[in-house]
């Protein structure tokens, strides 16, 4: 795992409960400075990880417009009327909720996109297979059966296409071939189950008191983390309760006054969703200047002297 | 490629087919418009009232605020309408708060169907999950969408905002059914 | 049939196919002993198998079968290494250290966060029986577990098996076909027929012993038992050298292969890769095989030899360069039909029966119903499998299957065959049949070109070898020149026969050596 992410290193409980934290937040909020913070962070993140784009920068500002166009079409309320549109009021609060939405959707997507990346299937084992070992066997047979059957498939169609037996000359052709084989894939599949089971049998699958071991350990970064996780959470939902991050657009826009527990509430939640960046860029600090040090000529000649 | 093609020509399509259909026209031109012009056929009384709101010291908290809601709770007073042929419930009330110049939003559901969401800001759900806005004539609450109620001259209409599915405002029909849904 | 092995033995089980073998191995491992009416006793570290508990059986006695990739259970190698380890209900850190020091012990830390699809076979193979070494067996049954590997894959995890033998003192029944390597380092040579042992005996005495077959003896043990020898058989490289040292010889000769006028498959300068960013497979290979006759490509894993034959077949396209059969163009229609036996024939099979798979051939080449039915069973009667025409294709040996398929091909009417690998995990009587086939096939006049790791094959079936590395061709020459050229990569019989018998290739090529003086 070479391209994995500083954040993605963390204990999948701490993954898990960030990730909980953050998207329930993200998707549940109708603050725009909230949906502002999360989107900000999650393109951070995302620059940092796989890199991005011109053209994905504009196809998503695109996206964004678009669905915050599409709600004043919809929702005709709110008291700043602009225009009227096929008898029906275009109003000013509908075209911000618009853009509310469009902030939510995209830093949604991108955290989703965050989560795909570091939530590896090593790290959802984990999560069921801690209460229920058996179960945790059942995902990881399955995730070791699916691109083996690829390959079978592959090998099967290769042996058919060079005997000349795979006709894909037409569509129809195509899907009756593909169905042949994977008729013959199929029984394949249970040939060979047989021998896996008895390698699951020989290996006391049947044996009872099963755990599950995992290779990952908690250390300070995720205590640190947890830690910032839960208070971030606790000020989030005494706002909520307490309506001190209350931001409503119909009939028109209003919000709470800014207090300490607003204050609070932003604060901690911009430094939640700020981590994975951070994370990323310290390490790829430490990671520049050791290929620095070892690009340099007189490194490999130091090294070669000691 | 071939692909991509074919589905940027139906993004394409789509926007000019949204663009053709859309009727823009400023607020001062909307509110103009609205003039009734013509012969009348006779006259029938309106009233649009959200008493219900006003009445209730916790109700619409956030729409008070606003100012949306007046002291009596009366949006327009009973008033007199001219009429043509084939007026309903609907159209008199759309012709009246565009006279008026208040805020109006409906939905139609299927070919003659209209749902009234929203008068002066004031929207179903509003006042929790058994308001909205409903019409009477004459006293009655008929079954049937406002836009397919046909008025006939002298008859008397009221809008008004029930806060629980129009038991408070004198429609028996939920009453004697013993729930149901706003519909 | 009774038999006792003492702890810390290596024993190594010989047999042909169907002597019962596998059958031994898994009934003395209980959890997958196969059903069946049992007489007699099992008795297993002293007591007898009832009174050993369930978690002892589990965790004592461990089992490698030969499947490489079914054996897998898990998607990542540190897990499929934990699995015993947690069925045993051991704690997270202990499993840790178990894992962590198996792992180093059969060098797979560099594998150890791989998926475990990402893995080679031999590879695949060793993480098999690292996984089952969690458990800390002091037994170990090892069912074929070099049948699918590659030589150099199979070196590889012969020698992990001896080192856990000598090292660890684990206790090792091992049936195995390449006995060159343990025959040598097994303390006893079990050798089953019919369902009865017919041979206990350690190797040197064993080698010499007339109840082990032919099949089972290492090289050197059979040119000793061809050439008719006396007293204790060799049974290693250096043994059979001294042996052959004071016999006289006259140097081995090859006939000049017969020149046939065109070349029926014919590659110019192919460059191939699977995707714009992968490295090239085949950069610049030119190679050709001659009507009528059979060539061997020979090369280590990755050189690039079933990707030759797929494009031979016109499965790959190469991005640059020339295919040509029978001297025209085929990059885009094959002008003579081409037919590709691929390394697992079982990949061939699509139906239920041996007979309807034929059949399907058969209609795909033009034939009527009844027409189909009768060169079905002519194939078949030809091949030798008309007895297992209504078997399922899954319940035949790997040697049937390979028939089985062959014939299937065979009723194509193709003019050249590409074999995949004909010979794997094949014993020494399915190996011969298999010889015996390729040179029946060369009798009609088909075009044989075969890729394979197996020298001992290549050196008796082709007119011509070839040698692919790093993408292209190293040399190509008549078999002779070929495995003598070599130093390394050549026959056995080669190895041995160096320098004391010129251009000796074969056990054939010694034989007649010493016979002719």
């Amino acid at each position: 795992m070479s391209n994995e992410s500083a954040f993605s290193r963390l204990h999948p409980l701490t993954l898990s409960l960030w990730f909980f934290f953050v998207l329930t937040v993200t998707v549940m909020t109708v603050n725009p400075i909230l949906a502002a913070l999360s989107l900000l962070f999650s393109a951070l993140y995302k620059a940092l990880t796989t890199g991005i784009s011109i053209k994905g920068i504009s196809v998503s500002l695109a996206f964004m417009l678009l669905i915050a166009l599409l709600n004043p079409l919809f929702s005709h309320h709110g008291v700043t009327v602009l225009f009227f549109l096929n008898d029906l009021p275009v109003t000013l609060e509908s075209l911000l909720f618009g853009g509310m939405m469009s902030l939510v959707v995209m830093s949604s997507v991108l955290w989703c996109g965050a989560l795909a990346l570091c939530m590896t299937s090593d790290k959802v084992i984990w999560l069921f297979g801690k209460p229920f070992p058996k179960l945790a066997v059942l995902i990881s047979l399955t995730l070791r059966l699916l691109p083996a059957i690829k390959t079978s498939y592959g090998r099967m169609k290769d042996a058919r296409t060079a005997a000349g037996l795979y006709d894909d000359s037409s569509p129809f052709a195509r899907i009756s071939s593909s169905l042949r084989i994977f008729s013959a894939l199929v029984t394949m599949i249970l040939e060979d189950s047989i021998d896996t089971a008895d390698s699951m049998k020989a290996r006391g699958l049947m044996l009872r008191g099963r755990t599950s071991c995992s290779i990952f350990r908690f250390r300070p970064a995720d205590f640190a983390v947890l830690a910032l996780v839960l208070l971030s959470a606790a000020a989030a939902a005494y706002s909520s309760v307490s309506k001190a991050v209350l931001f409503t657009f119909y009939p028109a826009v209003s919000y709470g006054s800014m207090g300490a527990v607003t204050a609070l509430t932003y604060g901690s939640f911009a430094l939640t969703a700020v981590v994975p960046s951070f994370m990323e860029v310290t390490l790829w600090k430490q990671l520049h200047s050791t290929t620095y040090r070892s690009n340099t000529p007189q490194a490999r000649n130091s090294r070669s002297t000691v | 490629m071939k692909k991509r093609a074919v589905i940027a020509a139906c993004a394409v399509a789509a926007l000019i087919v949204l663009i053709l259909f859309m009727k823009p026209e400023s607020v001062g031109d909307h509110y103009e418009g609205s003039a009734f012009s013509g012969a009348a056929d006779g006259t029938v009384t309106l009233e649009v009232s959200c008493a219900e709101i006003a009445n209730s010291p916790e109700a619409g908290a956030s729409l008070k605020e606003n100012g949306l809601v007046p002291d009596d709770g009366i949006l327009v007073y009973e008033t007199g309408f001219p009429i043509i042929g084939g007026d309903t419930a609907f159209s008199v009330l759309s012709r009246a708060l565009k006279e008026r110049r208040i805020h109006f939003d409906y939905s139609a559901v299927g070919d003659h169907s209209v749902y009234v969401k929203g008068i002066n800001n004031i929207y179903e759900y509003d006042c929790g999950d058994l308001s909205g806005w409903m019409y009477s004539v004459n006293g009655d609450f008929p079954t049937v969408s406002a836009s397919e109620y046909t008025l006939s001259d002298g008859d008397s209409v009221r809008w008004i905002y029930t806060c629980d599915l129009g038991r408070d405002v004198g429609d028996t029909y939920y009453a004697l059914q013993g729930g149901g849904t706003d519909e | 049939m009774s038999f006792s092995v003492c702890e810390g033995e290596l024993v190594l089980l010989c047999g042909r196919s169907g002597s019962g073998k596998s059958t031994l191995l898994k009934l003395i491992k209980r959890e997958i002993a196969p059903f069946g009416e049992r007489g007699g006793e099992i008795r297993l570290f002293g007591r007898s198998e009832e009174d050993l508990s369930e978690r002892d059986s589990v965790s004592k006695i461990g089992f490698v079968a030969q499947s490489v990739e079914a054996q897998l259970v898990t998607e990542t190698v540190w897990r499929e290494l934990a699995f015993g380890a947690e069925s045993l209900g051991l704690p997270s850190g202990e499993i840790r250290r178990r894992i962590a020091e198996t792992a180093m012990y059969f060098g797979l830390e560099r594998l150890f966060r791989r998926k475990t699809a990402t893995l080679s076979g031999g590879e695949k193979q060793l993480l098999n029986l690292a996984s089952v070494m969690v458990c800390e067996p002091s037994v170990l049954l090892l069912d074929e577990p070099t049948a699918q590997l590659d030589p150099i894959a199979a070196k590889k995890l012969i020698s992990c098996v001896l080192r856990l033998n000598r090292e660890l003192g684990i206790t090792v029944l091992v049936c195995e076909h390449r006995v060159d390597e343990l025959f040598s380092y097994a303390d006893r040579i079990l050798c089953l027929d019919k369902g009865r042992i017919v041979t206990d005996l350690p190797p040197k005495t064993a080698a010499s012993d007339a109840s082990v077959f032919f099949g089972a003896l290492p090289t050197a043990a059979q040119i000793f038992r061809r050439l008719g020898g006396s007293g204790e058989a060799p049974i290693t490289t250096a043994q059979c050298r001294s042996f052959l040292a004071d016999k006289k010889v006259t140097p081995a000769f090859h006939p000049d292969p017969e020149c046939t006028s065109t070349p029926a498959a014919a590659i110019k300068n192919v460059f191939f890769r699977y995707g714009k960013s992968d490295r090239d497979i085949l950069s610049d290979l030119s190679f050709s095989a001659d009507t009528g006759s059979v060539t061997s490509i020979l090369g280590g894993n990755g050189a690039g030899k079933s990707t030759l034959l797929k494009i031979i077949a016109g499965v790959e396209k190469p991005y640059s360069g020339k295919l040509l059969l029978g001297g025209k163009n085929a990059v885009k229609k094959h002008a003579l039909k081409t037919v590709l036996l691929p390394q697992s024939p079982r990949e061939l099979f699509m139906t239920s029966s041996v007979y309807e798979d034929l059949l399907e051939s058969a209609c795909a080449a033009g034939y009527g119903k009844e027409a189909g039915e009768a060169a079905v069973n002519k194939t078949a009667g030809e091949l030798g499998i008309t007895a297992l025409l209504h078997r399922h294709p899954y319940d035949l040996s790997g040697g049937e299957q390979q028939k089985a398929a062959l014939a299937k091909l065979l009723l194509l009417n193709p003019d050249i065959l590409l074999l995949d690998e004909p010979t794997k995990g094949m014993d020494y009587d399915s190996k011969r049949e298999t010889i015996r086939l390729i040179a029946a096939l060369k009798a009609k006049g088909k075009t044989v070109i075969i890729a394979t790791h197996d020298t001992q094959t290549a050196a008796l079936c082709s007119d011509r070898c070839a040698l692919l590395f790093d993408g292209s061709v190293v040399c190509s020459d008549a078999p002779g020149e070929f495995f003598t050229g070599l130093a390394h990569y050549t026959t056995p019989e080669a190895h041995i026969a160096r320098g004391i018998i010129p251009g000796a290739v074969t056990s054939d090529d010694i034989v007649n050596a010493v016979r002719q003086q």
